[in-house]
């Protein structure tokens, strides 16, 4: 129990896509993000699954079932919508059950009642069990909106952006708890967010999406070191990527990348990435991508391979962090440094990247040279 | 903490409440004044100066329930209670069908998207902006076909041109103030549509059909010019009613200002019973804005 299943799916709304040729497979208990810019289609997603919007195109499977005409009510799946979407009239209690005094999931009033305390206790909500939504903060409705969808035990759960409008402190304590309750209840879960940091600590797996179509689906660490192309670069993590578009050339039996608008900087290539470059681009044309992270301050002094020097043009220092633009021949590139670093603007400061930290990606279609 | 008020502040204040007083009395003159002439005898009715103190008495009643009028001045009778009854039939009657009728309609308008749904939309609302005059004649040569002057159907039925507007258009924005979500949370819990609309959208848009109701049951109760034209004698509600106080030989204003006094009743004991179902806020809170 427990699996979805989308072949070729299509929705349009009118003339505009709301997804596109979605072919996902989501695995029986896993926890599944999917990840993207709003209006990526990310909520179209989990209606299709939920059945509140039918496909205009493609099959949707669930539990290996073909699901497209499935009215909603009779799919066995729950979700949490961003807007909480609790019933005001009913008070917590009522909201949480109210799957139970349905015609489909109907259970005896003893039964209810322990349900829904032991899930009120879970979400540690027991206390707030008289109250109406209206009387609740938006943590609290967070959890009553949780607490409704995990009640009972369906097929799958879409957790729709659950997090996004709680503050700071409540959203680090509940990822960890949907992790661990998910652990606990085992269910198939289709997440979705726009926030990168909790896709990747979530999921199992995760799904990149971008104007209603897959970039990519992985595991959290393969989407971050490894990203499909440049948007998946550029969408997650933080600070953003730093592209540039580079020419390469040999030199002392080694490849070089050197960036067109950054002559004084070079990538000095790894023979593996030499061999993708030779084999895969026209004329070593290459977009080439190092995260923030991959600069190192160079303190060896003297000219270490692959070095170059820039001018700081602004230094924000962070407790934990600091992050630096730096200019190199006119180009502003971004640079994350340790905490407690001192730096003053216009001061020049001496860089090097390893050639493991750094993604080739093709000049015109923007894909990662791995996955060619 | 102390407020401070300054000179100029407090004769501000002065003269907003002045002010206001002078509109109250302005607007609620021509009320007190009708209410006082139920309790008059003809005779303290046309004197001048007009008299406000006065020994009230309940003759005018009297005379409205008895049916018998006009003390010395010739009499006739006026069924004044049977028009008040009709009065109750025809409009309860006719806003629980425009309730019935319309509530159903209005989430069809507000939340399905379907061929023609706006010009729909307008045409319910048009009923409620051409003059009842424009559609009389053909409306009554059919009612004289169909045999329905003069009965109950025939009035009730008129009557959702006026009722059916009031409701479709009022419950249109409360239908659509109700969160999508809250109608898809509840899919999802496993009701089917049917069910869903009772269990989430009609508790949260009752505010909006007690208010539309009430409105409409006013515009009902005060419409003469279909109950005149269609009604007749077995059906004239209290606006008719009240026009036979108008004789050839005198004007019986004591009567007509004690009809009015009795008629006004129901509208203010409803708006006072739907004041509890017209609670914002209801619907507050429970969705993220």
């Amino acid at each position: 129990m427990g699996t979805v299943k989308f072949d070729n799916v299509t929705k349009m709304y009118g003339n505009t896509v709301g997804i596109k040729n979605l072919s996902l497979e989501i695995r029986e208990e896993e926890f599944f993000v999917l990840v993207g810019p709003s209006g990526a289609g990310k909520t179209t997603t989990l209606k299709t699954v939920a059945g509140i919007l039918q496909p205009t195109e493609g099959r949707l499977y669930i539990d290996g079932k073909l699901s497209n005409l499935t009215p909603p009510y009779e799919r066995n799946v729950s979700m949490t919508f961003e807007t909480y979407a609790l019933y005001p009239q009913f008070s917590v209690y009522e909201n949480i059950a109210n799957s139970f005094r349905s015609p489909r999931y109907r259970k005896p009033e003893e039964e209810i009642d322990k349900e829904v305390k032991r899930i009120a206790g879970m979400l540690e909500i027991g206390h707030l069990l008289d109250r109406k939504p209206g009387e609740l903060s938006g943590g609290q409705k967070q959890r009553v909106s949780l607490g409704r969808a995990m009640v009972r035990r369906p097929s799958v759960f879409l957790l729709d952006e659950p997090l996004s409008h709680v503050d700071a402190k409540v959203r680090h304590r509940m990822r960890v708890e949907l992790n661990r309750i998910q652990r606990e209840l085992n269910t198939t879960t289709i997440y979705v967010t726009h926030d990168y940091v909790e896709g990747l600590s979530l999921g199992d797996r995760v799904g990149v999406i971008k104007d209603g179509q897959i970039e990519q689906v992985d595991k959290p660490d393969v989407i971050y070191h490894k990203p499909m192309n440049e948007f998946v670069a550029k969408h997650v993590g933080f600070p953003e990527v730093n592209l540039v578009s580079t020419s390469g050339r040999s030199h002392e039996g080694k490849m070089e990348l050197i960036p067109d608008e950054l002559p004084s900087m070079r990538f000095v290539l790894n023979p593996e990435q030499t061999a993708l470059v030779k084999e895969k681009t026209r004329g070593g044309r290459v977009r080439v991508g190092f995260r923030p992270q991959a600069v190192l301050i160079n303190r060896e002094g003297k000219k270490a391979e692959g070095a170059f020097t820039g001018k700081v043009y602004a230094y924000n220092p962070f407790v934990t962090y600091g992050i630096m633009i730096l200019e190199v021949d006119g180009t502003r590139i971004r640079v994350l440094t340790r905490a407690n670093e001192h730096f003053e603007v216009d001061q020049e400061v001496s860089v090097r990247i390893e050639s493991k930290d750094i993604y080739l990606f093709d000049e015109s279609t923007t894909t990662n040279l791995i996955y060619v | 903490m102390a407020t401070v008020t300054t000179r100029k502040e407090k004769i501000i204040d002065y003269v907003l409440n002045g002010v206001t007083i002078i509109y109250f009395v302005i607007a609620l003159f021509p009320v007190v004044w009708v209410f006082s002439l139920a309790f008059k005898e003809t005779s303290q009715i046309l004197t001048w100066p007009p008299q406000f103190l006065f020994k009230p008495t309940l003759e005018n009643f009297q005379s409205l329930f008895s049916g018998l009028t006009g003390g010395n001045t010739g009499s006739s009778t006026v069924d004044f209670l049977r028009n008040f009854m009709n009065s109750l039939i025809i409009s309860f009657g006719a806003v629980i069908i425009s309730v019935l009728v319309g509530v159903p309609a209005t989430y069809a308008i507000a939340r399905y998207n379907f061929k023609g749904k706006e010009d729909l939309a307008f045409t319910i609302l048009s009923f409620r902006f051409a003059p009842e005059l424009m559609v009389i004649i053909p409306i009554y040569i059919f009612f004289q076909k169909l045999g329905l002057l003069d009965t109950y159907t025939g009035l009730i039925w008129v009557y959702q041109l006026i009722t059916l507007p009031m409701i479709v258009w009022i419950l249109r924005g409360y239908i659509e103030d109700v969160s999508r979500e809250l109608e898809e949370a509840c899919w999802l819990d496993g009701f089917g549509r049917i069910r869903t609309f009772f269990r989430v959208i009609l508790p949260l848009i009752r505010p909006g059909i007690a208010a539309s109701g009430l409105l409409a049951f006013i515009y009902a109760w005060n419409n003469f010019v279909f109950a005149v034209l269609l009604g007749g004698s077995r059906t004239a509600p209290v606006t008719v009613g009240a026009m036979q106080f108008i004789s050839a030989d005198a004007l019986r204003y004591g009567d007509m200002a004690a009809a009015i006094v009795l008629a006004a009743i129901p509208a203010l004991a409803l708006a006072l019973y739907a004041q509890k179902h017209l609670i914002r806020g209801l619907s507050l809170g429970a969705v993220k804005e």
